[in-house]
């Protein structure tokens, strides 16, 4: 009962003009980063990070969130529309969603993502609600041991994030804690590795790393690999997917959905596991397997219910224990620290408002998206064939400005291009997927609490 | 201890710092040369973070010396770090790793990244609307972006509302070099 009361004020709390704003501004910037190929979701949150500094923390959060769940669906209209990923969990959407816009049937594959996108997102919004606070009210009675336990379940599962070489992620966990070390340490009181410099007493602060592991390090990535070539998009059809189709696929729909969310608490696993499995299944237990690769609505939507739902699932892990599910959660942890919270069971005690305003916004984003996307899909197709020649540059700036913006503190710009170039070896090395490196801050605050 | 306590600090690190990277650089040199060339990188980055790792062990001599003090956890990383990474040595020279392929676009990455640093260095004399504009300028046209007159109109147009959206909105102190006192 106090679940339904505490969900039933955070969804008044949402009517509010403020939130509501903050909330559709989160989707649109959200779909935008997720449809442009060189801005995963974890870069798209990590830019808006500072930006939310000033912010009260739950309007910041419900922010952060709404970016997540709408860069989600984002990434699948380029990887219909040109057969370009927007995000890497969208990367299985393009094996139907392209031949159908080959087809001319543009608008049914996009309109089978949003609508994938959107159901698979509610369905994970509503297990992320059910699941979490039982779970975090299990965590509350954790001992000290338990919690260490927990603490190196977070690093470990965090260094399989990686993938690859298991015996690399675990160095670039290792160099995040080494890195940790610098500054004050809070039981001895001693400086250690700040060379003098007082800039170094509190150690590196968690937005250069934020922006230079995040944002900076895929400017290089995809610099890297530069063709020079635009992206153009033909016009599309305006014709949605039926209602006798949307019917057709709702098994399809809600197993993938089933997918996603179990795939999604799994910490490491994430939004492009579950797409693929989601993918997979859907082919095995479809009516007309032979359809799919040429253009099965079944495939999309498959793939995007799958990608959507994995969201909610990823944060039950984030909010209940503390441990992120994603790479974009450990984004959102950087966010939480940043506003002096600390995911995990004590948020739901001390914090309640907050927790189930998340909640309450993640669910209320999926409807959002579903008006913006129906509405807007023209529109951002329009701002998505932006060149990438005008992208990073941009992305650049962003981060550099967003990381001064904090502190107003230039030692912060240079921390965040050194992190930049830091993430961006280790990347190009298989060291790391930028989390691994980014998990240093978590030990941190557990000793810290 | 006294030995070792004299690499933590002073002439003491500056020796070991040197001594580190020109191992390094001999290290780099002699992978170059042999066949092992297309695993350069592969074996320099554990290197690094050996070579790293040892800087920050000469540090924790420093430290003060008690049960539990300041220098036990990240002896503890730095030890777990130079295991490890002796062991991704060792996968390389077995034959179990692959050899990342070379960087496709040196050159530009290489301009990309010292225009960036270029750029934040130049901020506190140019200042940050100044440097902002010469920097989207000059990486649009690395960038080789066909619209030349639209270059500067970004630019432009990101100066504009960085100094109203940052400067004037969000009251954040941007710094403005020699056009302190301008605004």
């Amino acid at each position: 009962m106090e679940l339904f009361g505490n969900l039933g004020s955070a969804f008044v709390a949402l009517l509010d003009w403020q939130t509501l704003l903050v909330m559709v501004v989160g989707c649109i910037l959200g779909i935008l980063g997720g449809a442009m190929p060189g801005i995963s979701p974890s870069t798209a949150v990590a830019l808006l990070v500072p930006f939310s500094y000033s912010m009260d923390a739950r309007l910041a959060l419900i922010l952060l969130v709404c970016i997540y769940q709408g860069a989600n669906y984002g990434g699948s209209i380029t990887a219909v529309l040109i057969n370009t990923p927007g995000t890497p969990a969208a990367a299985a959407t393009c094996f139907d969603g392209y031949p159908l816009t080959q087809q001319g049937k543009a608008g049914k594959g996009l309109g089978t993502a949003l609508l994938a996108s959107c159901i698979g997102g509610a369905f994970g919004a509503l297990i992320l609600i059910f699941f979490c606070v039982p779970l975090a009210r299990a965590a509350l009675k954790f001992s000290p041991a338990a919690y260490f336990g927990l603490a190196i379940f977070g690093l470990a599962t965090i260094a399989s994030m990686g993938g690859g070489n298991v015996v690399k992620s675990i160095v670039a966990v290792l160099l995040g804690l080494l890195i940790t070390t610098i500054g004050l340490d809070p039981i001895s009181g001693a400086y250690r590795f700040t060379l003098g410099s007082d800039m170094l007493y509190d150690g590196f602060a968690i937005i250069p790393a934020l922006m230079g592991l995040f944002a900076v390090s895929v400017v290089f990535e995809k610099v890297e690999k530069w063709t020079g070539l635009d992206r153009t998009m033909d016009k599309i059809d305006n014709k949605l997917l039926s209602f006798e189709e949307l019917w057709k696929i709702k098994g399809c729909i809600l197993q993938s959905s089933i997918i996603g969310t179990i795939i999604g608490i799994f910490p490491g696993a994430g939004g492009t596991i579950a797409s693929f499995v989601s993918y997979d299944v859907a082919r095995r237990t479809s009516k007309e397997p032979e359809k799919f690769g040429k253009g099965a609505l079944e495939g999309v939507a498959a793939s995007e219910a799958a990608n959507s739902s994995s969201v909610g699932g990823a944060l039950i892990p984030l909010l209940a224990l503390g441990i992120p599910g994603s790479a974009t959660d450990a984004v959102l942890i950087g966010a939480f620290i940043l506003h002096d919270l600390v995911p995990g069971p004590l948020l739901f005690r001390d914090h309640p408002v907050i927790v189930y305003g998340i909640f309450a916004s993640v669910l209320v984003a999926n409807l959002l998206v579903l008006l913006i996307g129906l509405y807007g899909n023209r529109a951002f197709i329009k701002m998505v064939s932006v060149s990438d020649a005008v992208l990073f540059p941009f992305i650049l700036v962003v981060a550099l400005i967003g990381t001064y913006s904090v502190n107003n503190s230039l030692f912060e710009m240079g921390s965040c291009i050194g992190f930049g170039i830091l993430g961006w070896i280790l990347k190009r090395y298989g060291y790391t997927n930028s989390h691994s490196l980014f998990c240093r801050w978590r030990p941190c605050r557990f000793s810290t609490r | 201890m006294w030995s070792l306590k004299f690499f933590s600090e002073g002439i003491g690190l500056m020796w070991l710092t040197l001594g580190v990277l020109t191992v390094l650089l001999g290290l780099g040199i002699l992978v170059h040369r042999s066949r092992m060339r297309p695993y350069l990188g592969n074996i320099l980055v554990p290197c690094c973070l050996i070579a790293l790792s040892l800087v920050f062990l000469a540090f924790t001599f420093g430290f003060r010396v008690e049960e539990a003090g300041p220098a036990v956890i990240p002896r503890l990383y730095i030890f777990l770090i130079l295991v490890l990474s002796g062991i991704i040595l060792m996968q390389i020279f077995r034959g179990k790793e692959k050899a990342v392929p070379k960087i496709e676009r040196t050159g530009l990455l290489a301009l990309v990244a010292v225009t960036l640093i270029g750029y934040f260095l130049v901020i506190p004399v140019m200042g940050y609307f100044l440097s902002s504009f010469l920097f989207i300028v000059l990486l649009l046209n690395m960038l080789s972006y066909r619209k030349k007159w639209l270059i500067y109109l970004i630019a432009g147009g990101w100066v504009v509302f960085s100094y109203f959206a940052f400067y004037k909105l969000l009251y954040i102190q941007l710094p403005l070099g020699f056009f302190e006192g301008l605004f």
